[in-house]
Parts: structure tokens; C-alpha cells; sequence
């Protein structure tokens, strides 16, 4: 009879040392934030009361307008900052292109300030703007914005590496200039995946909008702020139930776009 | 017409004297000379890795070479070469996403107002009406509206003729036109390149021997990136052949 091998590699003493030792590290570096079962056992009790306080939401129409009104503001910070961002993503990721970029010296520096973008969170950013442009609105848009480009940015320039060579060379030996491949050959190749991106920064651009009033950059937020801040938790209630329908409905419609254009 | 006799009254379309090309320590082409005389048909035939195509390459500047290319008489400047110059890929090298219409309109970028050219939308309307005159030539007016993602291979190949000729070039250079479609679609592609080329110089590259007979004024041979013959395709023997594809000429 053949005998198979044994299912795992034979560990010696050290890496079994090892092992076990990385293994009680790991545990000890996150146990500090880690709920413990006697505070999830408090926790929970609690839970349950503020969602008894939740109930039922508030449905007085004033109330009802305003936060209609905050919500359409959402949306408008939404737009606005993933449209200007996708816009304005557009070059920059083709000055971060390594293969396509008009100025290669400077390509790192492009794809620098798009790692800054995308790796600072946009609460921070959204301090950021606060104090230089103001609370409100214009803030948040700002904050959209960058966010988009640090996103955008990257995922653009890596469809436009991926764009077919062969057009682009064509077109080269045609005389095309470096704008013209760009224009008639990179991005019809490239705009499928790119119009994918510009729909999954703007699903999660609704999504930042809904907390950037938390930090006074407009929109919902600042409301459920407020609620939560004055205990009126019914109110609360209803501004989650209009963010949750907002953002699945934006979901559903993106989703439903990004099949069509495939 | 004796090779010396259309040298004699040669009208220089392009010259290279002394060509080279290298990648890394391989060398791919070496010291190549080569006239083209306007209203010339050559084929370049020679077995795979020979250096056909990266001479057509060097010789538009796609990749760098070393030796002098005198263009129309004059030190070649690349950029002034490549408005002359239609070329026509191996695989077509279209934008599969637009249509015949729009691929072809990509052939004018180098004319003014070339810069809207990279839509047949919005570019001017003279630059769509010589793109219409360009399919026509290729018998594809019908299909303007079609993207090249849903042509057959043939005729996306003909759309890419039509993108070289609708610059009216003084030099048709075409990579193995014919080489990713069926024999009968081949000998179609390769009968337009050769009619439509007029009074035009065609360069083009062959793996077929039949294709370079029946469309080429001259041959010229390459093994191992250097010119092994060079001759008037009425003059060819198959004992040229037989160094070059021993199966195909015993």
C-alpha cells in the first residue's frame, strides 16, 4: 500500500516556538481594544434600550423638511465633489502615468500627491477644509474632491497603463501627438474600467458625505450630530433610516449603470 | 525594368545607409542599406526573427536605431518622416471601442486642426468626408458606423489601409498585412494595399513567398537582421529561396 504524505510539514522546535509566540504577541498587542465578554455583556442591555429611545422614529413633517433639505445637500456635496474629482483625476493620473506621461521626470510626483490624497483620511481632511474654506458645504465638496482624485487618480492611471499598445503605437507612427493617443486611443481603451471607478467613488462619495457634518463640513450629518448630541434619538432614527434608503438606492442605480456600460 | 535601370532614374522615397538596432546585447539589425524609389512595391521577406518588422519600425522611428535614414531626399527628421508615411500593422492596431469611421479619422492628426481628430464627432467636417473617400477605397463605406470590434479581421484590416491612405502618403510601409487573416481574405487585403498604393512607394513584409511575387516589384531578403538579396521580383530564383524557407522552396 502507498502511503501518502502527512498532511502538514514537520515543524521543528524553533518554528513551533516561533509560531506560538508571534501567535501570543499578536494577542497581547490588541487585547487592550478588544471587547471583553463582561463588556459586551454590560453593552448590550444598553443597546437595547437606545434602540427602545429610537423608537419610533420621528415623523413631524418640519422635521421631516429639514432633513429633506440636509439630505439634498448630501447628494449635492456627493456630486459635486466626485465630479469636479473624476474631472480633475483625468490628468493628473495621465501625469502619473509612468508609460504615458508627457513628463516623466515629474511622474512620481503626481502619483505622490495621489498617495497623499487617498491615504489621508477625509474626516482629517474634512478638518482640514473646515478650518480653511469654513464650516458648511464647500468644505464638504472639497473634501469629496480629494478624496475622488486619491482614488480616481490611481485606479485612472492604472486603466491607462492597461489601455492597448498596439493603437497607441499606431497612432505614434502616424504622427499623432502624445494628447491625441491619449484622446482617441487610451481612453476609449481605457473608459469602461474607468467609468466603473467613477461610479464606485461616487457610491463612496454618498457614503463620506453622510458623516461629514459630523466635523461641521454640511450635509445629513451635522443633523444626526445635533440629534445625538440633544438625546433626541427618534430623530436620529429617522436621519439612519433616510441615509441607509439613500445610499442603497445609489448602490442599486450604480449598480444598475455599470452593467449597462459593460 | 532592370533593378540599375529604376535605380538609375530613381526618385529617393528613403534611404538607409549603415542601419542598426540593438536590444540590450542582441543585435537585431546590422548595417542595413536600403533604397526605396518612389512608385517602388517592395516586399522584405526572410524567416521569423530575421528583422523585418523591427526594420520597418526603425525605419519610422518606433524603435532606436543607430546608421542615417535621408528621407525624400533630405536627413530624415522623424516627425516630418511620420506625416509622409502610412503604415499598416500586423494586427490592425485599430481602437477596437470606435468605429471604422472614427479609426480612420485618427490618420489626419497630424494635419492642422488635427486635434480634433481623435473623434469622428467632433472632427471637422472635411476630415470626415476624406475618411468616407478612404473606406470607399477599401469598400467599406457602409461599415463607418460599425465599431472595429464587430468587423471581421479582414475588414478591420481594410479599415487600417483606409487610416494609411486617407493621409495620402508619399510611403505605404504594412507589417504582414495579411498574416492573421485566411488565405482568401489575404490575397484581398494585400490586392488593395498594392492597388490603392498608385504611384505611392509600398514597403511591406511577408512570410508568404506567393504574396511577394504576385504584389511586389522587388524583393529584399533579410536573414539575421542583414539584406542577403535584393533584386526585381521577375528575377527571382528559387534557389534564393531555399536559404531562406528550405521547406517552402525545395
Amino acid at each position: 500500500m502507498t502511503i501518502a504524505p502527512g498532511r502538514f510539514d514537520r515543524l521543528s522546535a524553533v518554528h513551533f516556538a516561533l509560531i506560538v509566540g508571534g501567535a501570543a504577541a499578536v494577542i497581547a498587542f490588541i487585547a487592550p481594544v478588544t471587547p471583553s465578554p463582561e463588556r459586551l455583556a454590560e453593552g448590550t442591555p444598553r443597546l437595547f434600550g437606545l434602540l427602545g429611545r429610537m423608537w419610533p422614529p420621528d415623523m413631524e413633517p418640519d422635521f421631516l423638511v429639514r432633513m429633506g433639505w440636509r439630505l439634498l445637500e448630501t447628494l449635492q456635496i456627493a456630486l459635486a465633489g466626485t465630479l469636479i474629482g473624476v474631472v480633475l483625476s483625468l490628468p493628473i493620473a495621465w501625469l502619473a502615468s509612468r508609460r504615458l506621461t508627457p513628463v516623466p521626470a515629474a511622474a512620481f510626483l503626481f502619483k505622490a500627491l495621489i498617495s497623499l490624497f487617498r491615504t489621508v483620511p477625509d474626516l482629517v481632511w474634512a478638518l482640514i477644509f473646515v478650518v480653511t474654506v469654513g464650516l458648511g458645504a464647500v468644505a464638504g465638496t472639497m473634501t469629496i474632491l480629494v478624496d475622488t482624485i486619491g482614488f480616481c487618480g490611481r485606479f485612472f492611471a492604472e486603466a491607462m497603463e492597461d489601455a492597448e499598445e498596439d493603437p497607441q503605437e499606431a497612432l505614434q507612427a502616424l504622427g499623432a501627438p502624445r494628447a491625441g493617443v491619449l484622446l482617441a486611443a487610451v481612453i476609449p481603451d481605457a473608459l469602461p474600467s474607468m467609468t466603473g471607478t467613477a461610479l464606485f467613488a461616487l457610491e463612496k462619495a454618498i457614503r463620506s458625505s453622510v458623516v461629514l457634518g459630523l466635523v461641521g463640513a454640511g450635509g445629513v450629518g451635522q443633523e444626526l450630530k445635533s440629534a445625538f448630541d440633544l438625546f433626541q434619538y427618534q430623530k436620529a432614527a429617522t436621519i439612519m433610516i433616510a441615509i441607509f434608503i439613500i445610499v442603497l438606492a445609489m448602490e442599486w442605480i450604480t449598480d444598475r449603470l455599470r452593467r449597462r456600460l459593460q | 525594368m532592370a533593378l540599375d535601370a529604376v535605380r538609375a532614374a530613381a526618385d529617393p522615397v528613403l534611404t538607409a545607409r549603415g542601419l542598426c538596432v540593438s536590444f540590450g546585447a542582441a543585435k537585431i539589425l546590422r548595417d542595413i542599406s536600403l533604397d526605396l524609389n518612389n512608385g517602388e512595391r517592395v516586399a522584405l521577406i526572410g524567416p521569423n526573427g530575421a528583422g523585418k518588422s523591427t526594420l520597418l519600425r526603425a525605419l519610422v522611428g518606433l524603435v532606436p536605431s543607430t546608421g542615417r535614414i535621408d528621407a525624400f531626399g533630405r536627413p530624415c527628421e522623424i516627425r516630418t518622416l511620420r506625416q509622409e508615411v502610412g503604415f499598416v500593422f500586423q494586427h490592425h492596431a485599430l481602437v477596437r471601442r470606435l468605429t471604422a469611421l472614427s479609426n480612420v479619422v485618427h490618420g489626419l492628426m497630424h494635419r492642422p486642426g488635427g486635434w480634433r481628430a481623435w473623434h469622428q464627432a467632433v472632427a471637422p467636417a472635411a476630415f470626415r468626408e476624406a475618411a468616407m473617400e478612404a473606406l470607399a477605397l477599401v469598400d467599406l463605406t457602409e461599415k463607418a458606423p460599425v465599431r472595429v470590434d464587430n468587423l471581421s479581421g479582414g475588414q478591420a484590416q481594410r479599415v487600417a489601409i483606409a487610416r494609411a491612405l486617407v493621409r495620402g502618403p508619399r510611403l505605404l510601409i504594412a507589417d504582414e498585412p495579411a498574416a492573421s487573416l485566411d488565405p482568401a481574405a489575404g490575397h484581398d487585403v494585400m490586392a488593395r494595399l498594392a492597388d490603392t498604393s498608385g504611384n505611392r512607394t509600398l514597403l511591406f513584409t511577408s512570410h508568404d513567398l506567393d504574396h511577394a511575387r504576385t504584389y511586389a516589384t522587388r524583393i529584399v531578403a533579410l536573414v539575421a537582421g542583414r539584406v542577403v538579396f535584393d533584386r526585381p521580383a521577375s528575377q527571382l530564383d528559387l534557389s534564393d529561396l531555399r536559404g531562406l524557407f528550405p521547406d517552402r522552396a525545395a
